[in-house]
């Protein structure tokens, strides 16, 4: 599914010892822009790649919405932007799909389904990434816990 | 000043990376009583400014700030959450350290952004930011470093 790319991970070591389910022969995610502390997974999932958003004192996160860095939280922020919870992140040709992935309770990263059914990350500071969901489960990010979706703008 | 040694990263190379925290780079011991240590690579803390250095307090104070600087983008560079970049241990040392490290913070956004507003405000008591800028690097590290320059840390 992927195309070899001139763009690079910021610290691999590091990269690959948080995500070790990335680290495998073939390789099976993309890397898809240059590492970048502009935005991150929220903001990539939600369309904003001008802003840094999580619930904290120094970053955006959408008026209203619960400032709790927690999975019903999160949940309650997403039922906000139109989003609504569902059962899996299996490709349904009329909704756009996001997963939380959390540890215990606290949300540590949101991925966005691509029309093609794969999913695309943005990294933290780091690149943008093609993936599969349990690509990114591990020590970091823990587990997807979560599946919302709402009706695709065409 | 002291003729410098420079490092040249081997695989992947960081010269290539154009990311905000693509550092994979030695910290050198200086090889001379007068020489400080020396970093390279595209970090924001790798620029040449940041080689001009000596003994003393500034020295020393300098030398920590980005050991610690570099050791908490290396471990953070991947996370999405504020909480956990910002409560990282090195970090949390780099305020730990007092208001004598604002100038160092500066500079080290002067070059790129990094979510260090935290650490600014506190150590400032202070929080220039607007609520409409929230999140967006760029415009909140202006606001920041223009609060540098009129409060004379700059």
């Amino acid at each position: 599914m992927h195309g070899e790319r001139k763009m690079h991970i910021g610290n691999p070591q590091e990269f690959f010892r948080n995500f070790p389910n990335l680290d495998s022969t073939p390789v099976s995610f993309a890397i898809t822009s240059e590492a970048t502390g502009q935005y991150n997974c929220i903001a990539w999932a939600m369309g904003d790649p001008g802003r840094w958003w999580w619930p904290s004192p120094v970053s955006y996160w959408p008026q209203g919405c619960p400032m709790e860095v927690t999975i019903h939280s999160f949940g309650a922020t997403f039922e906000a932007l139109g989003y609504s919870d569902c059962p899996d992140g299996r490709k349904e040709e009329d909704f756009e799909k996001v997963a939380l992935y959390a540890r215990g309770d606290e949300p540590t990263h949101v991925a966005r389904q691509l029309p093609s059914g794969e999913w695309t990350s943005k990294i933290g500071a780091n690149v943008d990434i093609e993936h599969k969901l349990e690509d990114l489960e591990g020590p970091l990010y823990g587990k997807v816990v979560a599946h919302f979706r709402r009706i695709r703008n065409r | 000043m002291s003729p410098l040694e420079t490092y040249t990263p081997t695989e992947p190379s960081t010269s290539e990376m154009g990311g905000v925290y693509c550092i994979d780079v030695g910290l050198f011991e200086p090889t001379s009583p007068d020489q400080d240590y020396v970093i390279a690579g595209t970090s924001p803390l790798a620029s040449d400014q940041w080689y001009v250095a000596g003994n003393g307090d500034n020295g020393m104070l300098r030398r920590r700030f980005v050991k610690l600087a570099r050791q908490w983008e290396k471990e953070t560079v991947n996370f999405s959450s504020v909480q956990q970049i910002v409560l990282n241990p090195n970090y949390q040392a780099i305020i730990g350290m007092g208001p004598k490290v604002i100038p160092l913070i500066l500079k080290a956004m002067e070059e790129s952004p990094g979510l260090w507003f935290w650490a600014l405000i506190s150590l400032t008591g202070e929080d220039p930011v607007s609520n409409e800028m929230r999140g967006d690097m760029t415009r909140m590290t202006e606001t920041w470093l223009a609060w540098g320059k009129e409060n004379a840390y700059r």
